[in-house]
């Protein structure tokens, strides 16, 4: 006597019996794809002077740090609602600390930075703004999706005059991905944020 | 920090205290501080246990003299404090603030005088010896007074990286040890002010430390597109059933992708690009 082995019944219109399951799975994936981090964080630290630092015998008393990721094109003053800080100088130095949100579309863009030092509140708040002088930086790549990266920019000595280039920061020098502080942050050439 | 012309004298010290941590009366005085027993039977228990602390913490002070022997300072404290915290003799306490002296921790070190002085009776000799060792101690602490800082609600104070307490009073006046030292004020929605500077022995400083408020411009976020629907006769219904569906499941997907997604570092200024 042999054993006889059932087979499942095959389903009757021939179609795959768990499409439904197929499709709920599918579904399900959506929402999880839905709940994926796209953004990025870039904390930056502006260290700034104390007040009264001088620039061409002009006491500085306030500074804008402008923030763009649409140009990096400093010829012209940039518009004036591009995201950007504005404090008063102390008496003793200070840091900014900003934490900058990049959505998706962003993340691969440069971010061009401004720090214009003014002798009021008020002249960096007029728009235009009226600095007595300015620092400009271009970062190539900051943004790194569902990362925090950071970075500390020394903004202490205003220039006697604008630079005619920008000052380009290494994308290695932008900390993130790992914990602590390190004298690179990339290996051969990669940032560690894309390994 | 001279360290070498420390050490004989230092030696010489730990010498004489290890001696009296091994007679019959510093263990005495080890005993002394667990709780009185309340029965017979508590008693045996109790020495028991006092004596095992001690011989443990006794066996730390050796380890510490070893390591105070080979200049290993961070090695020989943490084996006094181990010592101290076991016994609780004078003694093991005296060489936690001289190995702190060793180690230019010096606010630290007048810390245990004070609290050796305040917590323990001592001879004669040992006293006067805590008592110039204090005085060196102070003379050498440096002092930061800090004025200017506002009355935030959530201000933060922090002494090279470490979050101080800011306390009331005006100007604020921080023990530190002679050396470098940066002291950063912050606050939300203003830019922390810095100091940063060197202290020589025993030096006071005065440091105006004010974070500024800052004006933030940020573009406004844009809004999401509105969704439509639309039907007809019984298809009105489905319609209207399919869209509720759709609409529920892509209401959870965008609160997920909300929920997913980063959000700014607090205690900092938000800029969104």
């Amino acid at each position: 006597m042999t054993a006889q082995r059932r087979r499942p019944a095959a389903p009757v219109d021939g179609r795959p019996r768990h499409a439904a399951l197929r499709v709920a799975a599918l579904a399900a994936l959506a929402l999880l794809c839905a709940a994926c981090t796209e953004n990025a964080v870039f904390d930056l630290d502006v260290e700034l002077p104390a007040a009264g630092t001088l620039v061409g015998g002009t006491a500085i008393g306030a500074v804008t740090v402008q923030l763009e990721s649409d140009t990096t094109d400093f010829e012209s003053d940039w518009a004036a609602d591009v995201p950007s800080a504005t404090v008063t100088l102390g008496a003793t130095p200070q840091t900014l600390r900003l934490s900058v949100l990049a959505q998706p579309a962003q993340l691969t863009r440069p971010l061009a930075v401004r720090v214009l030092y003014c002798e009021t509140l008020a002249a960096c708040e007029g728009t235009p703004a009226d600095p007595r002088t300015e620092l400009q930086f271009v970062l190539p790549r900051v943004f790194y999706e569902g990362v925090v990266t950071r970075y500390r920019l020394d903004a202490t000595t205003p220039p006697a005059t604008t630079p005619v280039t920008p000052a380009e920061i290494d994308r290695c020098d932008i900390a993130g991905c790992r914990e602590g502080e390190m004298a690179t942050w990339c290996t051969d050439g990669v940032h560690l944020c894309e390994l | 920090m001279n360290r070498l012309s420390f050490l004989p004298r230092t030696l010489a010290r730990l010498a004489l205290l290890v001696a009296a941590l091994a007679v019959p009366g510093a263990l005495a005085h080890a005993q002394e501080a667990t709780a009185p027993p309340a029965s017979g039977a508590a008693i045996d228990v109790g020495t028991a246990s006092a004596e095992a602390r001690f011989a443990e913490g006794r066996a730390a002070y050796a380890r510490g003299l070893a390591a105070a022997d080979e200049v290993r300072w961070s090695d020989a404290l943490r084996e006094f404090e181990r010592a101290y915290e076991l016994a609780r003799v004078p003694s093991a306490l005296f060489n936690v603030a001289t190995t702190l002296r060793a180690l230019g921790r010096h606010v630290a070190s007048r810390d245990v005088l004070l609290r050796l002085l305040r917590d323990h009776p001592l001879d004669d000799d040992t006293h006067a010896e805590a008592e110039r060792l204090l005085r060196e101690e102070s003379n050498r602490v440096a002092r930061l007074r800090v004025s200017g800082l506002p009355p935030l609600e959530r201000l933060e104070l922090r002494l090279d990286g470490r979050l101080t307490p800011t306390g009331t009073e005006r100007p604020l006046v921080l023990s530190v040890d002679p050396g470098t030292h940066v002291l950063e004020a912050s606050a939300p929605a203003h830019a922390s002010a810095r100091w940063e500077g060197v202290l020589a022995d025993g030096a006071t400083e005065d440091v105006a430390l004010s974070p500024s408020p800052l004006a933030v411009t940020t573009p406004a976020p844009a809004r999401a597109p509105a969704r439509a629907s639309s039907g007809s006769s019984a298809w009105i219904w489905i319609s209207i059933a399919a869209v509720v569906v759709v609409g529920a499941g892509v209401g959870v997907g965008f609160w997920m992708q909300d929920d997913a997604q980063l959000d700014a570092t607090a205690g900092r200024v938000a800029v969104s690009l």
